[in-house]
């Protein structure tokens, strides 16, 4: 008796602790970085992932950072989460703002998405490229990663300024060492990137179900925004060119009706170079309707200067869809009634922001009455009069009148803020606008770099906090 | 051969027959029985048995004759059986038996004839001393008497004898430095325990429950998509003892799970040779403790009068206007330029007032929290049979608790049995347990905002609008509040959200443990067990198309659903050796044992939509799927594989030493930390056996001792050291056609060296027994160390990631604990008292380089763990009052952008003259100062009174539902405090409560002290009046025992704390505890119970 059961017992030791692997348990329902950038659909897969931040940076925090901070729009809530909003629009933000903190870098497991988190994909991804085979697709790859890279850095340098540059995986511990480089070192990593993109992607994809990845077009689009916010004249005119002159390989074109551009039937038309991809009907794809498209407290003096004839200004009207949702129409969609979201995509690039920049860049290299001809046809495609040479006499007068097409042509669609930094116009802006007086001094023009970040670095002269802040 | 075995079993047979007829005798003798013998000369004989009928051994018996001047000691063997060789032939005897733990025995006038033996049979009263007590320590138990460690019990008959819905019921209030609260009243909702405050910051800070010995997943409790109670599937009155093993050398026998404390569950095991059949049943009713007072629809009216009327003044200020509360509403659109037919603009007046404002008579005026709470019954009735002949023993129960909720539509209702069974032959036991529990929850949402999706039904109530009835006259729900424009608060019926919401959640539970245990030699065991916890949860909800939904405002709305199924299989071998050994002074006992456990859970989650009518509510009914997955779904494993060893050794039984170690491997952890080890030793030394201490005669026994022990905390997830890819996907392709293309990145960085948390903690401790045990004390100083803290450490952002989770960080516990107890009895007065109190101080000492750890909980409120303060403090703006009159704010140094007179002013904590969220300051902390606790019994004859309370000091409540309804926006209702608002210079309110203003200006609505409120209570929790049949009474109905009892649950509740429950804590997450968003409020009960002994 004593024997048997001595050897159940040594049985039962020895069977249950021979099995070496019974601690070494591999997560069945998440899949681990280990196994991942083996194959091209890893890389595909990953490659995906890159644009997916875009969503919610484009219809969350850049709303509120890119648009509110302007003088189109005014929060009218200041008590709606705690006034983290309130206080970007009002210049009230210090460094711990949460939606700036967001901006920046974002939460890493469920958004929303900053935009570090969307550079670290790229990066992530780029240095696995070479287990993709096919060499065609690579080149694509990389354009893609590079042109999202790029529009990520353009978007940092414009919010913050000097910044570091990461343009590799790095581990916490380097990261904490970093200086903010330079403006100028981010933007000659934007061009080299976007100019790298230009040659990599191409101007079209065959395949329809790739539509809404980055084009040539985007790049170069993009390109000649950059050139154009570092003031490089020249350059700008020459990149913007290529995608306006006569006959030019891209075939962007303004749409007869105005209206038809946001039509949320008619995505990625002829006029739309590069947008952030959205489908209602998708759980998780669609969005929610941002606190400046619903029923926003525009400047009344927008609203003033658009002629009666010009189909612009009803984009601005709302729509009822729900007691609380009065989206304007530029943004109108119906709620899906499965997932509860809207549909539309977020414009980011479009032709016409590329007429307006190739006038303004003309104009900026020296005046010539050429450049007229851009700007009408963005209004005459609206139903507004056009200039005449004789009503734009000078630079100085051509300049305003691109500035203010602008405001007119692009309100909600995150242009306005860069705009009046780039022509130095925002403390004018936003002293004379018809919503709350606001005094602002140039330091302004940049956010706070978040304090977590601040707090966090171990190189205290080298990463400080922005002038004012 | 065959003839020699049969007849030696049929000798066995006989000789076990005749045992069992003289137990059987025995047993129905009265207490003492003499008999007279003439076998032998002149000799006392006899056992000393427990009133259960097991010997005692060890009994000092003393027989005396005080004639003859003679005295005679001998010590009961190991059966209880004594023998006086010889005594002197008389009259006048008198034998005193006397054992640590047991009453004091005397018998007297006994007469010794020659040539006679005398037999007696004594059976012993316990005596209730918590020095006697055993102790369950963890793989094995202990006489308290030779406990070092600091391990808090309860006894069955401290936990039965009252009703209470479950385990945590029974142990509130009971235990020093044992908090245990109910933060959410829901029947079955989950519970909180802290086992001497909160050592953790990101990973779990439940303590380790282990039931007949298995521990218990620690995954169960979010099961079903919300949080239930862990310890549901246990019957209160199934249990034998609550041990709870405070320090971390007591606990560091479950090494990396020891760390937030262990509660050990011991649950009634059979008993030789007696058959006893319980009933206890009880019935009542439950009722909300409070309501909390809100505005009629008079003063509501009021309300919005003046809140939408100050808003238009503002306006046309800015304008530079002038206007008259007058104004019809064409008269302010065209006066502030809007078009005409706008009405949901905050300075129109809602038409709704009017009537009210006028005084008009039969007017609309619901009371809604009358609406959504009710008297609710609750039942429970348990039967239970235990018995067993020598060899086996069994011990069967079954339960039926019906509880429905004080909240409409909501309610727990549980179906358990248990089955324990002991057998033994030879050196063989054999035995189990099986306990299995069928439980049905009806779960409503009581948590978060009223609106935005999350529909609180308790805060719904709160703020809704009494202007609207609860049903239509054709007997529909009401829905006119939820399509009210006017710039009001568009909330849904929340009668209707509790009714027509069907939210049903089905557990299946089996606990089961089996053992085999073998003695080789004498006392040298060989242990095998298997147990089992086996959870399964089916969850289905619909919402019906007679619910309006937030995009239609009308009915019907499509109807969606959903289905939830989560299946958790945990199971643990244990293989234990022990050996115990006396020789000569010295006492040894040691233990070795090696273990496993692995659990499985496996988690689905389905919503759906597209039910074209409500006739199929299951899922088979819908037509669309939204989602496939939910946080948690799919499958998840951990597993742990351990090695333990303890050794306690006693000399002189006074000098006592315990060590113990165990190593433990975790699938947890990273590569490089795969197993920690967890030592532990203590000391303790009984003063009052000593020589010089004989003499100091209060002092009937004294212990001191001091432990030492390292635990861990292994409750952080399960493949947290990997680098792990989250899915984030986009669209792509043409308008019409575009499709979702999946993508994915890398969302966490990874950390191969991460480990447990590791709590080193130090604890001296000691128990006093004064007066013959008439007033006892047990005394704990405490300092726990946590370090290598899990933490979710901010990274530089550019890394691509905000957080990683590291091993750095620092907490310290520290903290005493008192408890006193005593007993006495003067004539046929009983009278028992415990009071215990325990201050636990808790303090941030490291955070991995950063100073502090700011978080926001349900996106409105900031909490702030900082180096040297405590985990989780409030981090508000600081009112300091109301803005009398524009002089107030001229004068004012710190500017509050936007004030008016009537708004909050702030304290400026940064100097910077502008109130802003710069000027957070750390404004309070869940965590009490200190806790007490008092349980008291008294007996007169048949009857007995037992109360219980408890009481909690210097603990803040967030009370966030406040922002909406003590807010004077007027969107929602407000409570009466509203009443004191500012309404202008001359009449300036109370000075706390702010003007009306439905466009809120300045900064009220920010989260500030205004909505911080104190926590401190005193409740008396349980009352209960019994009354026992006469035991002749009974006897004679052939019952042993009867007894009928009246409970009073929560009667009475002293409290500032200005909500329903000052126990309430949203979020589970350590470091933002204490928000109050609206939860289910706790019940009072009264009862009748009933119980019966066959």
């Amino acid at each position: 008796m004593k024997k048997s059961i001595s050897i159940i017992i040594i049985g039962c030791v020895t069977l249950l602790s021979c099995k070496k692997s019974f601690l070494t348990l591999q997560p069945q329902s998440q899949a681990t970085s280990v196994a991942f950038y083996k194959t091209t659909a890893d890389i595909s897969n990953a490659v995906i992932g890159a644009y997916a931040p875009l969503q919610s940076m484009y219809f969350g925090n850049f709303v509120t950072m890119m648009e509110a901070r302007g003088d189109n729009v005014e929060d009218l809530n200041p008590g709606a989460n705690a006034g983290t909003e309130f206080n970007i629009d009002r210049f009230l933000a210090k460094s711990d703002n949460v939606d700036i903190t967001n901006a920046w870098g974002g939460a890493s497991v469920n958004g929303p998405f900053g935009i570090y988190n969307g550079i670290s994909r790229c990066n992530n991804t780029l240095i696995h490229l070479d287990v993709v085979t096919n060499p065609a697709l690579k080149s694509r790859f990389e354009g893609e990663l590079k042109f999202l890279r790029a529009l990520h850095y353009f978007n940092i340098v414009r919010l913050w300024g000097a910044a570091p540059l990461v343009l590799s995986p790095i581990s916490a511990d380097d990261a904490k060492k970093l200086s903010r480089n330079s403006v100028q070192e981010l933007y000659t990593a934007i061009e080299s990137d976007l100019t790298q993109a230009i040659t990599l992607l191409p101007v079209t994809y065959p395949n329809t179900a790739d539509l809404g990845r980055a084009t040539q077009g985007a790049a170069k689009a993009l390109l000649g925004k950059v050139y154009l916010t570092e003031a490089k004249y020249p350059q700008a005119v020459s990149t913007l060119k290529d995608l306006v002159q006569a006959g030019n390989t891209y075939n962007y074109s303004l749409l007869p009706n105005v209206a038809a551009v946001f039509d949320v039937n008619n995505k990625m038309n002829a006029e739309i170079i590069f947008a952030v991809r959205f489908n209602k009907t998708i759980a998780t794809q669609g969005h929610g309707l941002s606190t400046y498209f619903n029923q926003p407290g525009l400047d009344p003096k927008l609203i003033g200067a658009y002629e009666s004839t010009d189909a612009r200004r009803d984009l601005l009207n709302t729509v009822t869809l729900d007691a609380n949702d009065k989206p304007v129409k530029k943004y109108y969609d119906t709620f899906d009634p499965n997932t509860k979201t809207l549909g539309n995509d977020f414009i980011v690039l479009r032709y016409a922001d590329v007429l307006l920049m190739y006038a303004e860049a003309l104009n900026e290299a020296g005046y010539s009455t050429d450049a007229i001809s851009y700007l009408n046809a963005v209004r005459s495609r609206a139903g507004a009069s056009i200039y005449s040479p004789a009503g734009l006499p000078d630079q100085a007068s051509f300049r305003a009148a691109v500035l203010q097409e602008r405001r007119l042509e692009l309100p909600l669609e995150l242009h306005r803020w860069f705009d009046l930094i780039r022509t130095n116009t925002a403390i004018a802006a936003l002293q004379n606008s018809g919503l709350t007086p606001i005094t602002i001094q140039a330091y302004q023009y940049l956010y706070p770099i978040p304090q977590s970040e601040l707090d966090i670095s171990t190189n205290k002269s080298g990463f400080t906090q922005n002038t004012g802040y | 051969m065959q003839k020699n075995g049969k007849a030696r079993r049929l000798k066995y047979w006989i000789a076990a027959k005749m045992v069992m007829l003289i137990l059987i005798s025995t047993s129905s003798f009265s207490q003492n029985t003499v008999t007279d013998d003439s076998q032998s000369a002149h000799a006392a004989t006899g056992i000393v048995l427990t009133e259960d009928g097991q010997p005692i051994p060890s009994v000092t018996v003393t027989a005396k004759n005080a004639a003859a001047k003679f005295e005679s000691t001998t010590v009961t063997d190991e059966k209880g059986a004594f023998n006086f060789v010889k005594l002197p032939a008389g009259s006048g005897y008198s034998f005193i038996f006397s054992n640590i733990g047991y009453q004091e025995h005397t018998l007297t006038g006994y007469k010794v004839v020659e040539g006679r033996t005398l037999t007696l049979i004594v059976k012993m009263k316990i005596l209730r001393a918590q020095l006697q007590d055993v102790v369950v320590v963890g793989y094995g138990s202990q006489n308290r008497k030779d406990v070092t460690t600091s391990v808090s019990s309860l006894k069955s008959d401290q936990i039965n004898n009252f009703a209470s819905t479950g385990v945590d019921k029974a142990m509130t209030g009971k235990l020093a430095g044992v908090q245990v609260l109910q933060p959410n009243g829901a029947p079955g909702a989950g519970i909180s325990i802290h086992v001497r405050g909160t050592g953790t910051i990101t990973a779990g800070s439940d303590p380790l429950y282990v039931v007949d010995g298995v521990p218990l997943s620690d995954n169960d409790v979010n099961g079903p998509g919300f949080k239930v109670n862990a310890l549901n599937a246990i019957n209160v009155n199934d249990i034998e003892s609550i041990d709870v093993l405070k320090d971390a050398s007591a606990a560091a026998i479950y090494g990396s799970r020891g760390s937030n404390g262990v509660v050990i569950i011991t649950t009634k095991r059979g008993k030789k040779d007696k058959l006893a059949i319980n009933l206890n049943s009880y019935y009542g009713t439950q009722s909300v403790t409070k309501k909390i007072p809100m505005l009629s629809a008079k003063q509501y009216a009021q309300l919005i009068f003046d809140a939408h009327n100050n808003t238009y003044f503002d306006q046309l200020q800015s304008k530079g206007l002038t206007g008259s509360a007058a104004d019809d509403n064409a008269t302010r659109l065209s006066k502030l330029g809007a078009a005409s037919t706008n009405t949901s603009l905050a300075y129109l007046l809602p038409p709704e007032i009017f009537p009210y404002l006028n005084n008009q008579p039969g007017l609309t005026n619901t009371n809604w929290q009358d609406a959504i709470f009710r008297k609710a019954p609750i039942q429970s009735h348990t039967l239970s049979a235990a018995g067993g002949s020598d060899n086996v023993q069994y011990y069967i129960s079954g339960n039926y608790l019906d509880q429905d909720g004080i909240v409409v539509n909501s309610g727990y209702k549980r179906y358990a049995g248990r089955f324990n069974l002991d057998a033994h032959y030879d050196h063989l036991r054999l035995g189990g347990s099986i306990n299995y529990n069928y439980s049905i929850y009806d779960y409503l949402p009581t948590e978060g905002a009223f609106n935005n999706g999350s529909q609180n039904i308790i805060e719904g109530a709160l703020v809704a609008s009494p202007f609207f009835p609860v049903h239509n006259p054709d007997g529909s729900y009401n829905f006119d509040q939820f399509k009210w424009q006017y710039s009001e608060s568009n909330g849904v019926n929340p009668v209707a959200l509790a009714m027509l919401k069907k939210d049903v959640t089905y557990e299946k539970k089996l606990l089961s443990n089996i053992y085999a245990e073998y003695e080789f030699i004498k006392d040298l065991k060989f242990r095998v067990s298997f147990g089992t916890d086996i959870s399964d949860f089916n969850r289905s909800t619909f919402s019906p198309s007679t619910l309006p939904n937030p995009l239609t405002l009308t009915t019907p709305s499509v109807p969606t659903g959903s289905y939830i199924a989560n299946q958790i299989t945990n199971w643990v071998v244990e293989n234990t050796l022990t050996y115990r050994k006396k020789w000569g002074r010295h006492s040894l006992q040691a233990l070795a044992g090696f273990t496993l456990q692995k659990e499985r859970s496996s988690a689905s989650s389905i919503t759906a939509t597209g039910y074209p009518n409500d006739l199929v509510q299951t899922l088979n009914g819908a037509t669309t799927i939204t989602s496939f997955t939910n946080n948690g779904v799919g499958i998840n494993e951990w597993s742990l594989l351990s090695g333990l060893g303890r050794l306690q050794y006693s000399f002189k039984e006074r000098y006592l030493l315990s060590a113990a170690v165990r190593a433990d491997g975790s699938s947890r952890f990273g590569p490089n930390t795969k197993y920690g080890y967890f030592p532990s030793a203590s000391a303790g030394w009984i003063v009052s056996d000593e020589h010089f201490m004989k003499n100091i005669r209060p002092i009937s026994s004294l212990k001191v001792r001091a432990s030492y022990g390292v635990t861990g905390n292994f409750q952080i997830g399960n493949y947290a050291y990997l680098s792990t890819l989250a899915s984030s996907n986009y669209i792509l392709g043409s308008s019409g056609g575009s499709t979702l293309n999946p993508g994915l990145y890398q969302n966490t960085a990874g950390n191969p060296d991460l480990g447990w948390e590791k709590t080193s903690a130090i604890d001296v401790g000691t128990d006093i027994s004064l007066f013959k045990g008439a007033l006892n004390a047990t005394v704990d100083v405490y300092t726990n160390n946590t370090s290598h803290l899990l933490l979710n450490v901010p990274v530089p952002q550019s890394t691509g990631y905000v957080t990683n989770l590291v091993n750095i960080g620092k907490v310290n516990n520290k903290g005493i604990e008192v408890t006193l107890s005593n007993s006495s009895q003067i004539g046929k007065f009983r009278l028992t008292n415990s009071i215990n109190y325990s201050a636990n101080r808790n303090k941030v000492l490291n955070l991995g380089g950063v100073n502090s750890i700011i978080t926001q909980s349900q996106n409105v409120i900031y909490f702030i763990t900082q180096v040297g303060k405590p985990i989780g403090n409030y981090y508000t703006l600081v009112k300091t009052g109301v803005f009398k009159d524009q002089a107030d704010i001229d004068n004012t140094k710190a500017k509050v952008p936007g004030a008016k007179p009537g708004d909050f002013k702030f304290k400026d904590i940064n100097g910077d003259n502008v109130i802003d969220g710069n000027d957070k300051a750390i404004t309070g902390n869940y965590q009490p100062k200190f806790m007490y606790g008092y349980s008291g019994q008294l007996q007169y004859g048949i009857f007995d009174l037992i109360v219980a309370a408890q009481g909690l000091y210097g603990n803040t409540i967030a009370n966030i539902a406040q922002r909406h309804y003590n807010s004077t926006e007027s969107y929602a209702n407000n409570t009466t405090d509203a009443l004191n608002r500012w309404v202008s210079p001359s009449d300036p309110g109370n000075g706390i409560v702010a003007r009306a203003n439905r466009s809120e200006t300045g900064l009220n609505a920010q989260i500030s002290t205004y909505h911080l409120s104190p926590g401190s209570y005193f409740r008396i929790r349980d009352l209960t009046l019994g009354v026992a049949l006469p035991d002749r009474l009974a006897k004679s109905a052939r019952l042993t025992g009867v007894r009928l009892y009246f409970t009073a649950q929560n009667p009475f509740t002293i409290t500032k704390y200005n909500s329903y429950n000052p126990e309430v804590s949203v979020d589970s997450n350590p470091l933002q505890p204490g928000v109050d968003y609206g939860s289910y409020p706790v019940s009072k009960t009264f009862l009748l119970g009933l119980n019966l002994k066959f």
